[in-house]
């Protein structure tokens, strides 16, 4: 998590499991996005498969956007933005063993936690490495910035690690 | 003549596939229970350096990923004698704690009791008291409970210092050192979430729920005050009881515990003498409590995909993904893991019952393993949690030590044993040269929803199916409702938003 020192403006949560190359989009644009210069309180967080305990990131935030694969959006390799509300729609209560994001934002919206503007950055799988800094600078011009060199002197620019 | 039903569980138990065979009475007559994805992240670890498991593991699971975490990190300090500060056992012990608090209410009232407010339960007469409080994205429990949760476990991300998937706790201790403020708010944080639990689940104190300790007393509970009859967890009592749920879904009825929540050593916590642990570790059998011993593990690979039929101790044992030959035989991804070659149960029922708790062990032998009784046991193990964690919250930090460095880890072999909590979980692994050369993980689900062993004899989950009634093949949520008392969870994998919603469909074979 990358922690700013300006007031909390907005969160990046990117999503997915580590160990599924095709649900780790999400975590591979926040590796390339770690190694960006973020705009002031905005901060980094690797969700992960946290699910539910995801709501703590949500409580007082005023902007969150999501990063994670999705399916049946676009063609492979491209992404598509859908808000919030696009998503908390696709949670069906008639299933309730449903999970994933809309559950989670229903769920916050349910206890208030959710927060005023929600954003789901949707990556359709496969994507390739050139997918995933296109999506992660889209990340990036969302909060007015422009894609930055590597923030770490010395290292090469944007290495975007494929799964192993 | 039989049929032939299938039942894809969804996503957020892992990928869990029911098939059964009914008879013309729509009775379950034989049940497979198959994990339809390769895991095999036991491959992803080979060759990393020692400490990777630390931050790997606990990304297995986003429900359990402390007891992976807490798994790894006992796994190393057992290759190297690692002692570990009392403080830091107590604010491990928390956090661990804190995540079987929210699993067991989340589970119990976002997905078992979903099941409860299906329309085919309208025979009994609390369907509408249930529906108001259970249905799904609406009741007024399952508000109540998301908001409670989410609260108790900010414990966590206090002592973790990150939430989710957390690293804090390494070789030797933690890394962190909590501050008296942070201590202070974990307090605050328990305290409201005792008031709510006493308040909404138990509807009287932990004190007063201690006190009921047979079948006979808690039946006068029941009576005692509308608080308890009204409680979720008098509803799910009283629901559970007109819908049958106290003779369906029996199981092994044999219990495996692999212990947890060590003792520090200069505790003021009351607990039975000699006990090292707050989690008992232990094997029942035909009712007698046998010690642990680990060695007696091993896991059959006859009916899974995954070579050939050997049995195999996990220090040993391979994850080689092996999707041909003995068509028809093999149906699982999972392996079927076996305590002294028996099929067993664990879980917050099998820990009651190897500690022998006077009011399980009533009711088993009154009334035999059952759904309901699994649920309960669920449902109650806060009242050990909670005072445990009050104690530790109140002694930790008077010596302000929370690591002591280990001895370097090099080369050997060692075992982490703990509790997720859906029941016991097991890290076994191998270093040389500072490098994993072998990693096995047993996680609780791998034994309750484990295919046929060597001798074909059926898993847990698997017997528990067995003389089930379905009324409607084409939504069996029956079946549901028995493999959901075992809170299964054979991994969280993929959530990806999708524009077709396949979850949750019944195909009939």
């Amino acid at each position: 998590m990358t922690t700013p020192t300006s007031p909390l403006v907005a969160r990046i949560i990117c999503i997915g499991s580590v160990f599924d190359p095709e649900d780790a989009i999400g975590l591979r644009v926040h590796h390339w996005l770690q190694q960006q210069r973020l705009a002031p309180g905005v901060e980094l967080i690797d969700g992960g498969i946290g699910g539910l305990s995801l709501l703590t990131h949500l409580e007082g935030c005023p902007r969150v956007l999501f990063i994670d694969a999705v399916k049946g959006f676009a063609s492979p390799g491209e992404w598509v933005m859908l808000s919030g509300a696009e998503v908390e729609a696709l949670a069906n209560p008639c299933d309730g063993h449903a999970a994933g994001l809309p559950y989670l934002l229903r769920a916050a919206r349910l206890i208030d936690v959710l927060p005023p503007h929600v954003d789901l950055l949707g990556l359709e799988a496969p994507s390739a490495a050139e997918s995933i800094v296109r999506a992660g600078a889209h990340a990036l011009s969302l909060f007015a910035l422009e894609t930055s060199p590597s923030r770490y002197p010395g290292d090469s620019a944007t290495p975007v690690p494929e799964p192993q | 003549m039989n049929k032939t039903i299938q039942v894809p569980l969804n996503r957020v138990e892992g990928d869990l596939e029911i098939r059964a065979e009914l008879d013309d009475d729509g009775r379950v007559t034989k049940a497979w229970c198959a994990g339809t994805l390769f895991r095999g992240f036991e491959r992803i670890m080979l060759g990393r350096g020692a400490l990777d498991g630390l931050v790997l593991t606990p990304r297995i699971c986003g429900i359990c990923s402390t007891a992976h975490l807490t798994a790894a990190a006992l796994a190393l300090e057992h290759i190297v004698g690692a002692v570990v500060p009392p403080d830091a056992i107590r604010i491990r012990n928390l956090a661990l704690m804190a995540e079987h608090l929210q699993s067991d209410l989340r589970h119990t009232f976002l997905m078992f009791a979903v099941d409860l407010v299906h329309p085919r339960f309208q025979t009994s007469d609390l369907w509408d008291e249930a529906v108001q409080r259970w249905a799904p994205l609406r009741g007024s429990t399952t508000v109540e409970v998301l908001r409670e949760t989410k609260k108790v476990l900010e414990i966590i991300a206090i002592v973790g210092g990150q939430w989710p998937h957390s690293s804090f706790i390494v070789p030797g201790g933690i890394a962190s050192v909590p501050s008296s403020g942070a201590l202070q708010q974990c307090k605050h944080l328990l305290r409201g979430y005792r008031t709510w639990y006493e308040r909404t689940i138990l509807g009287c104190t932990i004190e007063r729920w201690q006190g009921v300790r047979s079948h006979g007393e808690l039946a006068a509970w029941l009576e005692e005050r509308p608080a308890h009859r009204d409680s979720e967890l008098g509803l799910l009592l009283r629901h559970g009881r007109k819908l049958g749920l106290n003779a369906a879904g029996r199981g092994p009825g044999r219990f495996l515990s692999f212990g947890a929540f060590d003792l520090p050593p200069d505790t003021k916590l009351r607990v039975p003498m000699g006990a090292r642990q707050l989690i008992n570790p232990g094997f029942v059998k035909d009712n007698q409590v046998h010690p642990f011993e680990q060695e007696h593990i091993a896991e059959h690979l006859a009916h899974s995909w995954a070579g050939n039929q050997a049995c195999e101790h996990p220090a040993q044992g391979l994850t080689r993904p092996y999707a041909t030959g003995a068509e028809g035989e093999k149906y699982s991804w999972a392996k079927a893991p076996r305590y002294q070659g028996q099929v067993v149960e664990t879980g917050p029922l099998a820990e009651a019952v190897v500690a022998q708790s006077p009011l399980f062990i009533d009711l088993l032998e009154r009334e035999g393993v059952s759904v309901l009784l699994r649920v309960l046991a669920r449902l109650v193990r806060a009242v050990e949690l909670i005072p445990a964690m009050e104690c530790w919250l109140n002694e930790a930090g008077k010596h302000n030590e929370f690591y002591i460095p280990p001895p370097s880890l090099l080369h050997g072999s060692g075992y982490g044993l703990t509790h997720a909590a859906r029941g016991a979980l097991g890290h076994w692994i191998a270093i040389e040269d500072s490098r994993i050369t072998h990693y096995q993980v047993i996680p609780p689900t791998t034994w309750n929803a484990s295919p046929r062993d060597n001798d074909s004899v059926p898993g847990a989950i698997e017997q528990a199916l067995v003389g089930t009634r379905v009324e409607d093949p084409s939504d069996p949520i029956e079946l549901g409702v028995v493999v959901r008392s075992f809170d299964p969870c054979l991994v969280c994998t993929v959530h990806t938003v999708n524009r077709e919603q396949p979850l949750g469909r019944i195909r009939v074979g």
